[in-house]
């Protein structure tokens, strides 16, 4: 009979490399494709899944139950990526840690920043594409229930909760004004790189229409063009504020050149507006902050609320690590428990066998009686089912123990080589006859 | 027996709604999901539990201050969870269920009886009088509550104190829409049950009965909570100052709630 499969994870992240490593073993389009090809010609691999981000690059295998599996998986992950001593960043897990450390990946806490939302979808579309080729029952219920465990953590912790980085505060600040931020209108002025990522985080919530100011209207018509954005030069910007929802600032301006005098004139008071100023120096005025209507935040404001978030995931961390530890040991549990079905289907067959034997043999000579014997037959079918079912259990317990695969194919064995008719039952035969 | 079973089931399940929202304001759990279903089990157990005093007792549970209190509770409780389906606005129900939980422990704590005028009172005139009332001021409270959320969501968002308020409450934006609505809903109602009132007090002879508790309230709540939406209407109305004149007209409602209680402690009004 063949032996339970051994569940394990070979790969690298951002805690056992760094990023010059990471993106040379990153993985995607046709070379992930040639690489799962490679991978399942590994000996002993029979099923695999490829997780592979900007923060780590993981095969989860399933096979046969030989440490050399995981030694001939590395060795090939670092000559596909081509880094010579890249096998100091891989890390191996086997069995268990295997199973903790994609639970733990899937909720979000083996992630840079703990309890992004984004690793959820990643591992769940790397299951989707292993699914469409061979997956079989370990890997399968292996990753449904890291992704159960994944949103469970989620739902019942506050670990994903609140904004992690200055460009989702910014996001985060104008949705707790707003609500929904689609068909808001947004005005950036400035071209620099935190004010394009904010714009590019707010344009991923849905905002409408963005207005881009610069001094040079052709930078402004360059950053326009990649934001998906109307260009204008900073002199229409007064024209432009009454509409605006969001105005973000972000130049490299030494003055405040956005005052309280230039929004009370163009700001319709009755109507909110956020005003993200993330240069240094500041943009806007800070009294600006005093006028009604206006929500004015600067870059120092914007760490706070990440900040903030990092402290309350801290918080929820060690109630996550239970929720996703006990999903990981159920998932074990079902995992191990696997191994005792040969047993089980030994021992019922067998048993089944020598009662049909001696039924068949009690039957008394004469014309049958079908409806008689179906009845008994039911009768001690189901006496045979409550007689087996303790030890079906034990069976079950033992197979969850750490050193039961030895035991359990040696059971199973014997059951299965046990004649089906016993020498004394076929001596009472015999002397029947 | 059972109506009081149901009704302190259903006043457990909001209880524990409440401590999963409190602890998912003070930062630890999720939350939300779990308190919302409680609340819902607790809502179903509720509306068991008034359906079978009706059975019961063959009139509707709206006379005599405990079937009274259990239907306004049970109403402000089906209005916090028509709006709070969406996960962000549930979080209205940390200030919206201690309320629900007085109103209905004082049913069970004063027992559930039908009153006296109670057993008279089975027109469907009389229904429609009560329960318009009930659902108005179940729903001003609701307007009154996201009022009260905005103007804290509001001073956590100028001041940058980014702690629980800012995390736990809904937008601005989401606030200001569900106190609109529970204001225009609430003082609609309202204004049903004061004309459906007169209508009956006048027929039977009585007058307008301005000097009337229950009629004095109406007027004090309906002229506040009329204001607000005023207010709300202008030009430059909406968000802050909305919320800040809903308060008020919270506020007065209380007053003169109080005042009443006060002057005549053995008065026998709704509440």
């Amino acid at each position: 009979m063949s032996r339970l499969e051994e569940l394990r994870v070979v790969g690298l992240s951002h805690r056992t490399a760094p990023i010059e490593i990471r993106e040379r073993f990153a993985l995607s389009g046709a070379r992930l494709e040639a690489w799962i090809e490679r991978l399942l010609e590994q000996p002993g691999v029979s099923q695999c899944v490829v997780l592979s981000t900007c923060n780590r690059t993981e095969c989860y295998v399933a096979g046969a139950p030989s440490a050399a599996v995981g030694r001939r998986v590395a060795r090939a992950l670092v000559e596909e990526a081509g880094v010579p001593g890249g096998h100091e960043h891989l890390f191996r897990h086997d069995g268990l840690a295997a199973v903790q450390h994609l639970f733990r990946v899937t909720s979000g806490l083996d992630s840079l920043v703990i309890g992004e939302p984004q690793i959820q979808g990643q591992v769940s579309a790397a299951y989707r594409e292993a699914e469409r080729r061979t997956l079989g029952p370990s890997l399968h219920r292996l990753f449904q229930s890291a992704l159960a465990a994944g949103g469970r953590v989620r739902s019942s912790t506050a670990i994903a909760r609140g904004a992690a980085s200055i460009p989702s505060a910014a996001v985060e600040l104008a949705r707790k004004v707003f609500g929904s931020l689609d068909g808001r209108q947004v005005l950036v002025i400035g071209t620099g790189e935190m004010g394009r990522l904010t714009v590019s985080c707010l344009r991923s919530e849905g905002v409408g229409r963005v207005l881009v100011a610069s001094r040079s209207l052709e930078r402004a018509e360059r950053v326009g063009r990649d934001l998906d954005g109307i260009p204008m030069t900073r002199g229409s910007v007064r024209e432009a504020l009454g509409d605006v929802d969001l105005l973000v600032t972000a130049t490299d301006s030494e003055a405040a050149f956005v005052t309280p005098g230039l929004l009370a004139g163009a700001h319709d008071e009755a109507r909110p507006t956020v005003i993200l100023d993330i240069a240094l120096p500041r943009n806007v005025h800070p009294d600006a902050a005093d006028l009604p209507g206006i929500f004015l935040y600067n870059i120092d404001d914007l760490q706070r609320v990440v900040d903030q978030t990092h402290r309350a995931r801290e918080v929820e961390f060690e109630g996550a690590e239970r929720i996703v530890d006990h999903h990981a040991r159920k998932f074990w549990a079902w995992h191990r428990a696997r191994a005792a079905t040969p047993a089980i289907r030994a021992l019922r067959a067998n048993a089944q066998t020598r009662l049909e034997t001696r039924l068949e043999r009690t039957r008394a000579p004469g014309p049958r009686d079908a409806d008689g014997e179906e009845a008994r037959r039911l009768a001690t079918r189901a006496a045979l089912n409550k007689i087996l079912h303790g030890p079906t259990q034990a069976i079950r317990r033992l197979a969850e123990g750490d050193d039961a695969a030895g035991a359990l194919e040696d059971l199973a064995d014997a059951l299965d080589s046990r004649p089906a008719v016993p020498a004394e039952d076929r001596t009472a035969d015999r002397g029947a006859g | 027996m059972l109506i009081r079973l149901l009704l302190t089931a259903a006043l457990v399940c909001y209880a524990l709604a409440w401590v999963l929202l409190l602890r998912g304001f003070r930062g630890r759990g999720g939350g939300r999901a779990p308190s919302l279903s409680l609340a819902l089990g607790g809502a179903a157990l509720h509306a068991v539990g008034l359906a079978v005093f009706w059975i019961h007792n063959r009139t509707p549970p709206l006379l005599g201050v405990g079937p009274a209190s259990a239907s306004l509770a049970f109403a402000t409780a089906a209005g916090l969870l028509i709006v709070g389906r969406a996960s962000e606005r549930w979080t209205a129900g940390l200030l919206a269920l201690p309320p629900i939980m007085i109103l209905l422990a004082g049913a069970v704590w004063t027992g559930l009886s039908p009153t006296e005028p109670a057993t008279a009172f089975r027109g469907g005139w009389s229904i429609l009088h009560v329960v318009s009332v009930l659902m108005g001021y179940a729903s001003l409270l609701l307007g009154s509550i996201a009022a009260a959320m905005y103007l804290l969501q509001f001073r956590a968002l100028k001041r940058k104190e980014f702690g629980n308020v800012f995390q736990f409450f809904p937008s601005l934006d989401s606030l200001d829409r569900m106190g609109g609505i529970g204001v225009a809903v609430g003082l609609a109602a309202l204004t049903v049950g004061l004309i459906t009132g007169w209508s009956f007090t006048l027929t039977f002879g009585r007058g307008l009965a301005l000097g009337d508790p229950d009629v004095v309230l109406g007027l004090v709540s309906w002229i506040g909570y009329a204001v607000a939406l005023a207010v709300r209407a202008s030009p430059a109305g909406r968000g802050h100052r909305a919320a800040a004149f809903t308060v008020l007209a919270f506020a007065a409602t209380t007053v003169a709630f109080m005042s009443l209680k006060a002057r005549d402690p053995a008065s026998e009004f709704f509440l």
